[in-house]
């Protein structure tokens, strides 16, 4: 029942993103809300590693399907990133709210990049082409600096700035996420606590 | 046996590490080029997405309807607040409408009266229980504006009454069914004369004319208006209409009841007649020659 409600609450999360992004367009600087989910899981050592990567897998399968992205990509990344954080023994909640806003905020321009990555690896780059003002702007800036005849030096810019808002955006969400599901983790387990004390 | 639950949950998490490598591989690969593996991947996932598919509609669309439904609301609000402000103008505007009328026919009654008119509102009444009937209504012009006891007070629909006191900037109007009022009239369609007396109920606004010869072949409905003469009030001034005729067998008159051509519980703007204008013929009152029944 607690995963089931995990990965509930991954789909609301998501699709309450989805509908403020209407009201509020917040691009290039747009979260990740399920990266801190499964960093949570990373984190906690109450979680197995079987059940953490699994439900990585679960939160990043309704990830992919939620948000259109090429199915596999967004659950590989969280199955990935559970894995590492779970190696690595972060202890994001010991540390506090800045701690948990910078090392997500890493976090998240890794995984971001990982996931850019991995679909340049499969797919053609002009996929891949980012359109955006900000970045539009810096990679003009470079083409300025560099030259026209060095494209793919605005291309790259064009990605580091997508990379660094995204990051900076799920960082800066992330105690917010982190809150979230520590209150429907603790939840969960009351309950099932009373539930096993009234049998 | 812990060695083996950790081996256990290593290559779970390995399995699940790979099978979304794999399932990547073939959902981005050129369909022309997926292998049977690839294919059957991509068709397994088929149904979860599908699943996956359902279940973000239904939120989705339960979210949507909450949205939708918080939207009608603050709308219904809005459309409540912008109905009552309709409502409110809808009522001044009716109002405006109906004292416009009335100033119309004011206007109107000016010119067809003539003399020195001034224009008054009621600024009171005097209620008379149980019936709510009103006895006496004071405007708000008075000494200073050379209003004195006796005047003629008009309105569009008729003949008030006549002020009975006056003070500095207000004064007081006998109404024409109170019991110490008299006015000389003449019945329109037949040119029969009477003096017609208020009754002074409390029940109904009502006067009698009197003096009426019992030759006089009155109808109900017969309008009711002034003669002139007496140099009390100007002629043509509608007073009211005849409600009931009572003949006996015996005596010179008859009695008719009329009915007072003015609402004086909506009284709101009347004329004072100042000066001038008070006829002394009722050759100009009877537009039809007298038909008398023999």
């Amino acid at each position: 029942m607690k995963n089931v409600f995990f990965v509930l609450l991954a789909l609301a999360l998501l699709l309450v993103q989805s509908s403020l992004s209407v009201i509020l367009p917040l691009h290039p600087f747009v979260p990740s809300v399920l990266l801190p989910m499964v960093l949570y899981l990373g984190v906690t050592p109450d979680v197995s590693l079987g059940r953490g990567a699994a439900l990585a897998f679960a939160v990043g399968l309704v990830g992919d399907e939620v948000t259109g992205a090429p199915l596999g990509l967004g659950t590989f990344i969280f199955v990935a990133a559970f894995l590492l954080t779970r190696v690595a023994g972060l202890r994001l909640f010991l540390r506090g709210v800045p701690f948990q806003i910078v090392a997500t905020t890493g976090i998240a321009i890794i995984a971001h990049g990982a996931m850019l990555a991995l679909c340049a690896i499969f797919e053609p780059p002009e996929a891949f082409a980012l359109v955006m003002p900000p970045a539009g702007v810096l990679g003009a800036i470079a083409s300025w600096i560099w030259g026209e005849d060095e494209p793919l030096v605005g291309r790259a810019v064009d990605v580091a700035t997508v990379l660094v808002a995204t990051g900076l955006a799920t960082g800066l969400l992330s105690p917010l996420v982190y809150a979230i599901t520590r209150r429907v983790d603790t939840f969960t387990v009351r309950t099932r606590r009373s539930a096993g004390a009234e049998a | 046996m812990s060695q083996l639950k950790r081996i256990r949950e290593i290559a779970i998490a390995s399995v699940l590490l790979v099978i979304p490598f794999f399932v990547l591989n073939a959902s981005l690969r050129d369909p022309s080029r997926q292998s049977w593996l690839d294919q059957q991947i991509l068709y397994t996932l088929s149904w979860v997405q599908s699943g996956g598919t359902s279940a973000a509609r239904v939120f989705s669309d339960f979210v949507d309807d909450y949205v939708y439904l918080v939207e009608v609301r603050e709308e219904n609000e809005r459309l409540e607040a912008r109905v009552a402000r309709l409502e409110a103008e809808r009522h001044q505007l009716l109002d405006e409408g109906l004292e416009n009328r009335r100033l119309r026919s004011l206007l109107q009654l000016r010119e067809r009266v003539g003399g020195e008119l001034i224009a008054a509102e009621v600024v009171s009444r005097d209620i008379a229980p149980p019936f709510f009937r009103v006895t006496r209504v004071e405007l708000d012009r008075g000494a200073r504006d050379r209003v004195r006891a006796g005047m003629p007070v008009l309105s569009g629909q008729g003949l008030v009454g006549l002020v009975q006191r006056t003070s500095g900037r207000s004064c007081e109007v006998q109404l024409v069914v109170d019991r110490r009022t008299a006015v000389d009239v003449i019945v329109q369609r037949t040119g029969a004369r009477g003096m017609l007396r208020g009754t002074g109920e409390d029940e109904r606004y009502m006067a009698r004319i009197q003096y009426l010869g019992r030759e006089d072949a009155l109808r109900v409905g017969d309008l009711v208006h002034t003669s002139g003469l007496g140099q009390r009030f100007p002629p043509s001034i509608l007073v009211g209409r005849v409600t009931r005729i009572v003949r006996e067998d015996f005596g010179l008159y008859q009695e008719v009841e009329v009915s007072p051509a003015v609402d004086f519980s909506r009284l709101e703007e009347v004329l004072i007649l100042t000066e001038g204008a008070l006829g002394d013929t009722i050759a100009d009152v009877a537009e039809e020659p007298p038909a008398r029944e023999p």
